[in-house]
């Protein structure tokens, strides 16, 4: 029971860093692609633009789960 | 190639542009529709506290879009924007999207003492829109 609440800690505590890992590891994947598109067709920045923004709410997703999910262990659980 | 075929860079990327919108408005539509079927479910089935908690979490994933369309117009009425503007646009709404959902869940979870529960779970329908949209979604690109 004493080791309950510490390990829910940590618990939490991981989800929070590896959603946040995720995220931050495909928006920058994203984002090097999106450079290297407009850098070889600058013509086609307004498409890119639409895709970028569209595919980064979509990598955003589930790391905003992950976020949720740790406040929820952290703040009512806990 | 796609001169033969009638498609230039600039007519696609005008259809693009016209295409692109109803997507996003769709997409907020359907969290919204999410967001309220699920708290009239919940004020039926459970309580008035378990659908004001349900509420309260879709309306911060439909929040949450709306940061991101809102970066995206100003993309689109800015015509001097080039491609760093755009990166740098969309690093700063992955932030505050990061932290506007933080700072909410904490809010529901221990000011307003909403049902944490409900809350997160009007949080994941709102959330699993996002994850459902490529299944509809449909961005036209040049072939």
């Amino acid at each position: 029971m004493e080791l309950a609440t510490p390990l829910l800690y940590i618990a939490g505590a991981l989800m929070l860093g590896l959603g946040a890992l995720g995220a931050s590891v495909g928006i920058g994947i994203l984002g090097g692609r999106f450079l290297e598109g407009a850098a070889r067709q600058p013509e086609l920045i307004p498409m890119l633009r639409i895709q970028f923004f569209i595919v980064m709410g979509l990598v955003d997703a589930v790391p905003m789960i992950a976020v949720g999910l740790a406040m929820y262990v952290l703040f009512a659980v806990a | 190639m796609a001169a033969e075929s009638g498609l230039t860079p600039s007519s696609c990327i005008q259809k693009t542009n016209l295409s692109a919108r109803p997507e996003y408005r769709r997409l907020i539509g359907l969290q919204g529709a999410v967001t309220i079927a699920s708290t009239v479910i919940a004020y039926f089935a459970l309580s008035f506290l378990a659908a004001k908690s349900m509420a309260f979490g879709g309306c911060v994933v439909l929040v949450s879009t709306l940061f991101l369309a809102w970066r995206f117009r100003r993309g689109k009425r800015n015509e001097s924007a080039n491609a760093e503007w755009y990166l740098r646009q969309a690093y700063l709404t992955a932030i505050e999207r990061f932290i506007w959902v933080a700072v909410m869940l904490v809010v529901g979870f221990k000011l307003l003492e909403f049902e944490p529960l409900w809350m997160l779970v009007g949080f994941l329908g709102g959330q699993t829109v996002w994850l459902a949209a490529p299944i509809w979604m449909r961005v036209e690109s040049v072939k």
